[in-house]
């Protein structure tokens, strides 16, 4: 287990990250899981309370006996005239017959409308968000607005959403298969999603990828149960263009090592597509550059009269652990609300914030905090230093309010500083 | 779908929502509690017990006091120490609040999600991020990863940690 994440600096301010572990957990996709576990847990819940309810349950079906039937599907039928009946009956071939495509929904796709673009508190543009059919997005209430510096038009934001809800689809829909796909034991079999790609070349037999900075050119077989796939429907394969169309595919492929922790080797031999997914949208409303033109706001959770950038990038400044066996380190209260401000001003003892809503409030700190952090920025990450005008991200021990409020220390359970989304590993340029 | 409305469906009688519950969690539940117990088949037994115990006591959790998966994870931790003292071994409660840390939910506010999938994406050789997505997203044992990939538990683990030492150079 990684442990090596925490670090103290001077004047009682505890810097903190989360443990690659950690990271990695949160980062689970939709989908994902054992569901050999989740089963047997439902199953013992279920049996649990079949138990304790037992009495309830004999009850109720007691009081359920003499309650008239519905009538059913069948009954209904028997009631039709015989022409009907067979007319119903030509339908019903015609509809089977389509099963295998009418059938097959592995996903289904985001229906996302932005509203009228306004100005917000930071200066950027910001449109309101209706979203729906999006597994990965469903917060309620959500705004999206253009990242500092960005030239994005507004207008392509339903679109960039539309991209993130489609990839994650996609993503979520390989790692199912990879799992319904139960690995052979003794080979180095790689089951997984590509990123979007343009530039395949797509024969009736075959799909070749060209190289890239991970991979050499694969070329992958196309079987008769490689399936084609769009907004998460069958389709045909002849709807994908030989080449050129924004596609993200679902690949089997084997890669050999001359031992236990020898180099693998990428084997061409027998490598397959499950599928072929064609997207809806051009590739570059995919890629993690265009993605990051934009952030989401939602109301703060605990605040909802102010908004919270959703799936903010920033770095741990204070964070507060208790201790159990230390009564100097109690912990703190629940309830446990957040929210997010710039720094208007600090001292040695405080710092304010101005939220969303335009409120101001006032949190206690370390002595001499915002000052100590900036003495020592080596040891804190990537060289931050901070100032009035950043924008903080803190959790606290408090209760929703609309007004101006001070804030003990005693209830402050961490504060991040906040960076605007970025694609460039170290690029910390401030919210 | 949020938590605060999986909680009020069960308030209402729809016990089978629980299960998007389960699923949420059981990954890093699992995780967390063979940190603590140093066996992966019982700390499957912690987690179901945890996850049975919360469902139980679901009319004392107070959604708008705490989150449900701290909630969750203390009776993980706290149930875990009990089974540990049970059964005689070594059970400092200061070592096991060290390593309640390392897997606990972490702040919700810092989500980085596309940027790690990308990263795992990226892991070479291919078996690493076999390994990884096994392990931390389909929740499956070394026991298990090992017998897919024919290779010894222990290879499973260095796999993990290497993959792991990857990951934190690229996210870092």
């Amino acid at each position: 287990m990684d442990i090596s994440c925490q670090g103290a600096a001077k004047g009682g301010v505890i810097v903190k990250k989360p443990t690659i572990e950690q990271r990695l957990i949160d980062a689970q996709p939709e989908g994902y899981g054992n569901q050999d576990f989740v089963a047997r847990t439902m199953d013992a819940i279920e049996d649990a309370h079949r138990k304790t309810h037992a009495h309830e349950i004999f009850s109720r079906t007691i009081r359920t006996m003499d309650v008239n039937k519905k009538e059913t599907f069948i009954m209904k039928l028997k009631q039709l005239p015989i022409g009907v009946l067979i007319a119903l009956a030509i339908a019903g071939i015609g509809i089977t017959s389509g099963t295998a495509y009418a059938a097959f929904q592995a996903w289904q796709s985001a229906v996302v409308k932005t509203g009228k673009a306004t100005t917000n508190q930071d200066g950027r543009s910001e449109v309101p968000v209706d979203i729906a059919q999006c597994t990965s997005i469903n917060d309620e209430d959500i705004k999206a607005e253009v990242s500092a510096g960005s030239t994005l038009d507004p207008k392509e934001i339903a679109k960039l959403l539309q991209a993130r809800c489609e990839f994650d689809e996609v993503i979520a829909y390989g790692g199912k298969l990879s799992t319904e796909a139960r690995l052979p034991l003794t080979s180095n079999i790689d089951i997984g999603s590509s990123d979007v790609v343009t530039d395949y070349r797509l024969s009736g037999y075959s799909i070749t990828i060209p190289s890239s900075a991970y991979s050499p050119e694969k070329t992958l077989e196309i079987t008769p149960d490689t399936l084609f796939i769009a907004r998460g429907a069958l389709i045909k394969a002849s709807d994908i263009k030989p080449t050129g169309d924004s596609i993200m595919y679902v690949s089997r492929e084997r890669w050999t090592s001359a031992g236990v922790g020898a180099p693998q080797v990428y084997d061409p031999f027998g490598a397959s597509v499950l599928a072929i997914i064609k997207m809806s949208l051009p590739a570059r409303y995919y890629s993690q550059d265009m993605q990051a033109k934009m952030s989401l706001r939602v109301p703060c959770e605990g605040n909802p009269s102010d908004s919270c950038v959703r799936n903010s990038a920033g770095l741990m400044i204070y964070s507060y652990t208790s201790d159990e066996t230390d009564p100097s380190k109690p912990a703190i209260p629940q309830p446990i609300i957040y929210i997010e401000g710039r720094i208007t001003k600090y001292n040695d003892t405080s710092l304010q914030i101005k939220t969303s809503s335009g409120r101001l409030l006032t949190f206690k700190t370390p002595a001499r905090f915002i000052d100590s952090f900036n003495e020592y920025p080596k040891e804190h990450f990537e060289d931050v230093k901070l100032a009035a005008g950043d924008m903080l991200s803190i959790a606290y021990n408090g209760v929703a309010s609309t007004g101006n409020q001070t804030i003990e220390l005693k209830a402050i359970s961490y504060m991040r500083v906040l960076f605007n989304p970025s694609t460039k590993v170290g690029e910390n340029v401030k919210y | 779908m949020d938590e605060k409305t999986i909680l009020s469906r069960i308030a209402g009688g729809d016990t089978d929502a629980y299960r998007l519950l389960v699923d949420r969690y059981h990954v890093g539940l699992i995780i967390h509690c063979e940190g603590l117990m140093k066996d992966r088949d019982h700390a499957e037994d912690v987690a179901q017990e945890a996850f049975i115990k919360a469902y139980q006591r679901l009319d004392t959790f107070d959604a708008n006091k705490a989150k449900f998966s701290t909630w969750l994870y203390r009776i993980a931790t706290n149930y875990a120490i009990d089974e540990l003292r049970k059964r005689k071994h070594f059970a400092d409660v200061e070592d096991i609040e060290a390593l309640v840390d390392v897997t606990m939910p972490f702040a919700p506010m810092f989500d980085e999600k596309d940027a790690v999938r990308r990263a795992v994406a990226r892991l070479m050789p291919p078996h690493y991020r076999q390994v990884i997505e096994a392990y931390f997203w389909h929740g499956k044992s070394y026991k298990q990863i090992a017998a897919e990939h024919g290779i010894p538990t222990a290879t499973v683990g260095t796999w993990i940690s290497r993959a792991k030492a990857q990951l934190k150079e690229e996210l870092s």
